[in-house]
């Protein structure tokens, strides 16, 4: 195939143009939102997973199975589709954060669990040994220490959130790959429709993984923290990548 | 300890048992601090003497035996246990700092977080329990820039801010290079001397000569010999006890 010599100014137009960057700003709010969502749902679930109660714990148990058992897509499908028959009935947009969010919950809660697994047992009885509470010690003294052993896992799962957010634009999300698919329907100029799709998803990528980088490097600084971050990294590096 | 008095216990353990599964590590043990009592449990490792350190301040449930408080029974505090802990200061052989906090914030944080204490009387507090540590330059140091002994002392300093009715120590010196091992002791030295009450699970044998009141031998969760120290480093000792010595060149 020739590529036609227009090719790279309509590349150029379509990334400059108004459309796509909203789409580019559409897959990155659906990312942002449903990583900060997930995240409250991992946390609440590890916190279940940790908790003395056999009910509570069967809770996050149901959870698990229901979210790590079923395709995100169909998910996704499920959500738009059948909530309305409810009686829900929401935007396309709150539908992609519900169902992405549900699901990155899963992921996330074993992420959460070993960042709270990650500070050590000699901590809490320090911290009880003062005279907290379980939940005080919960919250002062293992919460704050598994956030900052998380932080760098979680960096991958926004990366994988970017890509993931693609699947929404099958409930008509007006996100990145959606616009570049139209866009391309209606003069069939997919190779460059595609490539400035393509262009924005590296451009967001790249730019989270030096803030990743930066973030970790950071902790690195701070010696042992670095080290703890870095067992971790190779024990969650790969939580969560396959759905 | 005045000679003659029989001084109130602080806190006290009657015939404690406690098993973890089948292992009975503790075998009937009673112990007892008085006001101002500086206590060295000694004995070899595995003879429950952590342990029982933990069970005294209901960090471990114990299947039987009595533990009590400042006069309260305190054995079946159940969901109270947290306020007995606030006041039961308590040191680990690994310090256990927390790791996400300065010196100055390990100290300040349970007064702030567990009594309600206004943070910057708490912070100020805590200031001067770091000089009290000899660690005034110390404040703003994360734990992993100090050394053992400094993280140490700052333990101390954290245990001290709740200001407890008694100290425990769980081989508070055993992790340090040697080097650190007196500026740890010294403080505890000034402590007891203050009128602390302590109790000490250590090795150091030179500590508990310099600074014990009593001293009591630990061997297979069972106590085999307690006596005032100057007995307890004479002559007249147990076989047991004397072989125990021995091993540790006295």
């Amino acid at each position: 195939m020739i590529m036609p010599l227009d090719a790279p100014d309509l590349i150029l137009q379509y990334l400059t143009s108004a459309r796509f960057f909203q789409a580019a700003l559409m897959t990155m709010l659906i990312s942002l939102a449903s990583l900060f969502w997930g995240m409250v749902a991992g946390l609440v679930i590890a916190l279940l997973q940790e908790s003395r109660f056999v009910a509570l714990r069967s809770v996050a148990v149901a959870y698990l199975w229901l979210f790590r058992g079923t395709p995100v897509l169909f998910q996704l499908i499920f959500v738009f589709n059948v909530l309305p028959t409810f009686g829900i009935i929401l935007s396309g947009f709150a539908c992609a954060v519900l169902a992405l969010a549900l699901n990155e919950g899963a992921y996330m809660a074993e992420i959460m669990r070993s960042g709270i697994r990650a500070v050590g047992r000699g901590q809490r009885s320090a911290a009880r040994a003062l005279g907290m509470r379980e939940w005080q010690v919960m919250r002062w003294i293992v919460l704050p220490q598994a956030m900052r052993i998380v932080i760098p896992p979680i960096g991958n799962q926004f990366i994988g959130m970017l890509k993931l957010s693609a699947l929404v634009s099958v409930i008509a999300v007006e996100e990145l790959l959606l616009v570049a698919n139209q866009t391309a329907s209606a003069n069939f100029r997919y190779l460059e429709a595609l490539t400035a799709a393509g262009i924005y998803y590296l451009g967001m990528t790249t730019v989270f993984m030096s803030v990743q980088r930066g973030i970790e490097n950071a902790l690195r600084r701070r010696g042992r923290r670095g080290s703890l971050t870095q067992s971790m990294l190779g024990a969650t590096a790969d939580a969560g990548r396959v759905r | 300890m005045t000679a003659g008095t029989e001084p109130a216990a602080v806190l006290s353990g009657t015939s404690i048992h406690k098993q973890f599964g089948s292992l009975a590590v503790l075998r009937g043990v009673d112990i007892s601090v008085a006001r101002s009592e500086c206590l060295v449990v000694i004995g070899p490792s595995g003879s429950g003497k952590s342990t029982l350190l933990r069970c005294l301040n209901l960090l471990e449930p114990i299947q039987s035996g009595r533990i009590v408080f400042e006069g309260k029974d305190i054995t079946n505090a159940g969901r109270e246990a947290h306020r007995v802990r606030q006041r039961i200061g308590m040191v680990f052989q690994n310090f256990e700092l927390f790791q996400h906090l300065s010196a100055l914030d390990n100290v300040a944080l349970a007064p702030i977080r567990v009594l309600g204490e206004d943070a910057r009387t708490a912070r100020e507090r805590a200031r001067a329990l770091l000089t009290k540590v000899h660690l005034p330059d110390k404040a703003d140091s994360y734990p992993d820039e100090l050394s053992g002994g400094q993280q140490q002392r700052v333990a101390i300093a954290r245990a001290l801010a709740m200001e407890p009715a008694v100290m425990l120590y769980d081989e508070p010196t055993s992790a340090l290079d040697p080097e650190t091992v007196g500026e740890v002791l010294q403080v505890m030295q000034e402590l007891s001397d203050e009128g602390m009450t302590s109790i000490v699970v250590t090795h150091e044998m030179g500590f508990a000569r310099r600074v014990a009141d009593r001293v009591m031998f630990m061997d297979q969760g069972e106590v085999r010999y307690a006596a005032p120290t100057s007995d307890f480093f004479g002559s007249d000792v147990p076989e047991r006890v004397a072989r125990f010595l021995g091993r540790l060149d006295v």
